[in-house]
């Protein structure tokens, strides 16, 4: 299976399409820092405005660590669109190109593919994970420096010190990876039902951004089913910006996340294995 | 004598379509077997229920005498495959194409195997190029180098001419002669040209709304007896009595006062036409067809006509 | 013993006979006077924020006064959080200069310490400080309270506690006390984690007040500073 997953990898990594992604996340990464260096003080100063009516707040408020956490709330939206783009194509691409019948009738079992297709999604969103972290905290942390973090949630701002943040930044990033995973197995679900990858990309997008609403919205019915929501829990790196973290509910969060993965890929392989390829 | 590759009672239906009843076939090894059907008839779900594609509804496949299943899927390392058109990565090399899938065949990845295989099929030279830029015949090409690198003993070609000029259409045919007598491999060749079977197969198959129409040995279901000669004429009533009297009446298979069909060796048509010219049946026209031909042109003019 | 005779007259009298107020004004003169002989000073601080919407861990830094009313609260670099006032917090801005009239407010028991309550206004109608009422141990000449009614930033009222500098009426320990208002966000902007689960982190506390501690300790005292100490920019 190992020479299966090196051949995965070096299809994805072959292809250019694969570093558009690394692309856009160093080109949004960009965008907010020059945002920040540019005009940091004016979007600090709205941002702020809840508290800086009561309290004067001085310091290096804009530092790297701030910058790092404003470009990870970008997970919620851009990364998925990315792993998917990747983990959408990895049955129904093939299954367009026709290489997929070709794939099939060689000694491997349809599980082996399934198997290693996800493991093969599962190191790229790691490496896009990895990416992030370089460009977006590295780099903040090269331009802007460190300082304390500012955590503003609805209904309480949160300070954390300067030398108590990279661990926070290393746990974040790896439960981002498990958050990022889940999105790649749901892709590769709906991957194995599809001829063409636009459908499951653009599918794999619909749901993440319907859960996501589903999620945040403040409403009596929704509050039932938030709790089982994906999107609930793949923004539980956030947990670790708290004062005190509570590691129970992220433990929560990312056994969901597991279990959710675990379903996808099982759904995967048991609707593979019987599905007769026509293409 | 070995039997590679078998189905028996293979059927197969998708949504109402009934597109394989009850097949059964055996090819023994060093077999080059035919599979002869027209588009639609049922050959391409026959190759793709023998390499586990798609799955029967009902029956079995064997190779090597082992049953296909899901769990058995290692069987196939001794098989090498086309299935329609070779479709491959285009955004890799050739040689990165066939490393890939000789790897997955486990087969022997040496670079002088792989280059050994180009030459084999004629593509020597563009192995360093992008899969996209090829041809449909160079692709085509491709498609075979992949079937064979991993030297299987069985080989599964679905029209394995398709998109090739007529000179790789006799290269083709060539390596699949020279690969069944000088390696001795087993091979079924699909196709919907009764010539293409003709020139490579000892073995066939007339596949037919799904169903086995005929098989058997081709040069026995093409012997010279079993051609068939019509003469255009003129005549009267009396003829037919005469005929029916005469040593001819055994190869009549039909009769009007406008044309006789004889079923004989063409050897014969000058002794019939001086016994008919004897008997004043003005012959206006002559000609011969195999019969398997004309019976595969009924059909195809059947389904022509029902359409 | 004197001034316990002036107690007991005091008690007695049950009245601020002209006698009294100038006992206030000779007090306000001997705190004004120990509170002036601090030319700047550099400090160690810690701050303890207790606001209920607010996680902060403790602050720790220096603290820069010069007299009469620069001071700065430097973290190198890290946030300070100080109440949004447009005066000094230093006993010495809380006090209103110039003119002023003292008022003898009597005695009071505040948190448990009987004190001498002191209402200074500013004859000067444009001044900050509009009147700043001082608890004082008059044993110690020592600012225990104050509340500070300002023009334009409301009420200030602190709490000090005193020990090594008591002589300079530099306190170990300040509490600012505060009257909050609500902090929200809307949550679609805030995307917040904790949201799915019944147990939150904060609980929305119905307390409106909050509190601003800062420890001093190791002060250097009139040592000389220069004013380019306070021309940096933390932000």
């Amino acid at each position: 299976m190992i020479a299966l997953l090196k051949i995965e990898l070096y299809k994805i990594f072959k292809r250019p399409r694969t570093y558009i992604s690394f692309g856009i996340i160093a080109a949004i990464s960009f965008v907010i820092q020059l945002a920040m260096v540019s005009d940091g003080k004016t979007f600090v100063g709205f941002a702020l405005q809840g508290i800086t009516d009561q309290f004067d707040i001085h310091g290096t408020i804009l530092n790297g660590y701030l910058i790092a956490y404003i470009i990870l709330q970008s997970l919620l939206i851009h990364i998925p669109l990315l792993v998917a783009l990747v983990a959408g194509d990895a049955l129904a691409g093939e299954a367009g190109a026709g290489t997929l019948r070709l794939l099939l009738t060689k000694p491997i079992s349809r599980v082996q593919i399934v198997l290693t297709k996800f493991l093969a999604s599962f190191i790229y969103s790691l490496l896009l994970i990895i990416w992030l972290a370089l460009v977006a905290l590295a780099l903040s942390l090269l331009l802007f420096g460190k300082g304390d973090l500012i955590n503003l949630k609805s209904d309480t701002v949160i300070i954390l010190l300067s030398n108590d943040i990279m661990w926070r930044y290393a746990l974040a990033f790896l439960f981002a990876a498990l958050a990022m995973t889940t999105i790649a197995s749901l892709a590769i679900f709906l991957s194995s039902f599809a001829q063409n990858s636009i459908g499951p990309i653009i599918s794999t997008m619909g749901i993440v951004i319907v859960f996501t609403l589903l999620s945040n919205l403040e409403l009596p019915l929704f509050n039932l089913i938030k709790p089982y929501l994906f999107t609930t829990h793949v923004i539980g790196w956030k947990g670790f910006f708290e004062d005190p973290v509570p590691y129970s509910l992220i433990a929560k969060s990312a056994t969901i996340l597991l279990l959710y993965t675990v379903g996808f890929i099982t759904a995967t392989l048991v609707y593979f294995n019987q599905k007769d390829i026509k293409s | 004598m070995d039997t590679m590759l078998s189905a028996k009672g293979l059927s197969k239906s998708f949504k109402h379509f009934k597109a394989l009843d009850d097949l059964s076939f055996d090819i023994n090894k060093g077999q080059v077997y035919g599979f002869l059907g027209q588009n639609g008839a049922g050959k391409s779900t026959t190759m793709r229920l023998l390499l586990g594609l798609i799955f029967p509804d009902a029956g079995s496949v064997y190779i090597s005498g082992q049953l296909l299943s899901k769990n058995n899927r290692n069987l196939l390392k001794n098989v090498g495959a086309i299935i329609e058109r070779p479709d491959l990565y285009g955004y890799l090399s050739g040689r990165d194409n066939l490393k890939i899938f000789a790897l997955l065949s486990h087969a022997n990845l040496k670079s002088t195997r792989l280059d050994e295989v180009f030459e084999i099929v004629g593509l020597k030279g563009r192995e360093n190029d992008l899969v996209s830029s090829y041809s449909q015949g160079m692709k085509q090409r491709l498609g075979l180098a992949i079937a064979i690198v991993h030297n299987p003993d069985i080989l599964i070609l679905d029209e394995p001419t398709n998109g090739l000029d007529p000179q790789g259409i006799a290269d083709m045919r060539a390596l699949i002669r020279s690969l069944n007598a000088d390696h001795n491999k087993t091979i079924l060749i699909s196709s919907h040209l009764i010539y293409e079977i003709e020139q490579v197969a000892s073995s066939m198959l007339i596949i037919h709304k799904g169903k086995k129409l005929i098989e058997g040995n081709v040069k026995q279901l093409l012997n010279a007896n079993d051609t068939l000669t019509n003469f255009q004429i003129q005549s009267d009533a009396h003829l037919l009595a005469a005929l029916n009297n005469s040593t001819w009446a055994p190869f009549l298979q039909a009769s009007t006062t406008e044309s006789l069909s004889f079923k004989m060796d063409p050897e014969k048509i000058p002794s019939l036409n001086n016994w008919l010219v004897a008997n004043k049946v003005a012959v206006k026209s002559i000609n011969s067809i195999h019969s398997l031909e004309q019976y595969f042109l009924n059909i195809t003019h059947d389904s022509t006509a029902k359409n | 013993m004197m001034r316990n005779i002036f107690l007991i007259c005091f008690f007695l009298l049950g009245t601020v006979p002209p006698a009294f107020a100038i006992q206030a004004d000779a007090l306000y003169d001997q705190l004004n006077k120990k509170v002036l002989t601090v030319k700047d000073y550099t400090a160690q601080v810690k701050l303890k924020i207790d606001v209920n919407y607010m996680r902060v861990p403790q602050l720790n830094g220096t603290m820069f006064f010069k007299s009469p009313n620069k001071m700065r609260l430097e973290r190198k670099g890290g946030l300070s959080i100080l109440p949004k006032k447009n005066i000094n917090l230093t006993l010495s801005n809380l006090i209103p200069t110039g003119k002023v009239a003292v008022l003898d407010q009597g005695t009071a028991l505040y948190n448990g310490r009987k004190l001498r309550v002191l209402k200074i206004v500013p004859d000067d109608d444009q001044n900050q400080i509009i009147l700043t009422k001082l608890w004082i141990d008059e044993d110690a000449v020592l600012v225990i309270h104050l509340e500070t009614t300002t023009r334009n930033d409301g009420t200030i009222m602190m709490d000090m506690e005193y020990n090594n500098y008591a002589s300079y009426a530099l306190p170990d320990k300040v509490k600012i006390l505060l009257d909050l208002k609500d902090y929200k966000l809307p949550k679609g902007i805030t995307f917040d984690y904790d949201e799915w689960a019944d147990t939150k982190t904060t609980k929305p506390s119905k307390s409106q007040k909050g509190t601003i501690e800062i420890f001093y300790s190791n002060y250097t005292i009139n040592k000389g500073l220069s004013d380019l100490v306070f021309n940096k920019t933390n932000d």
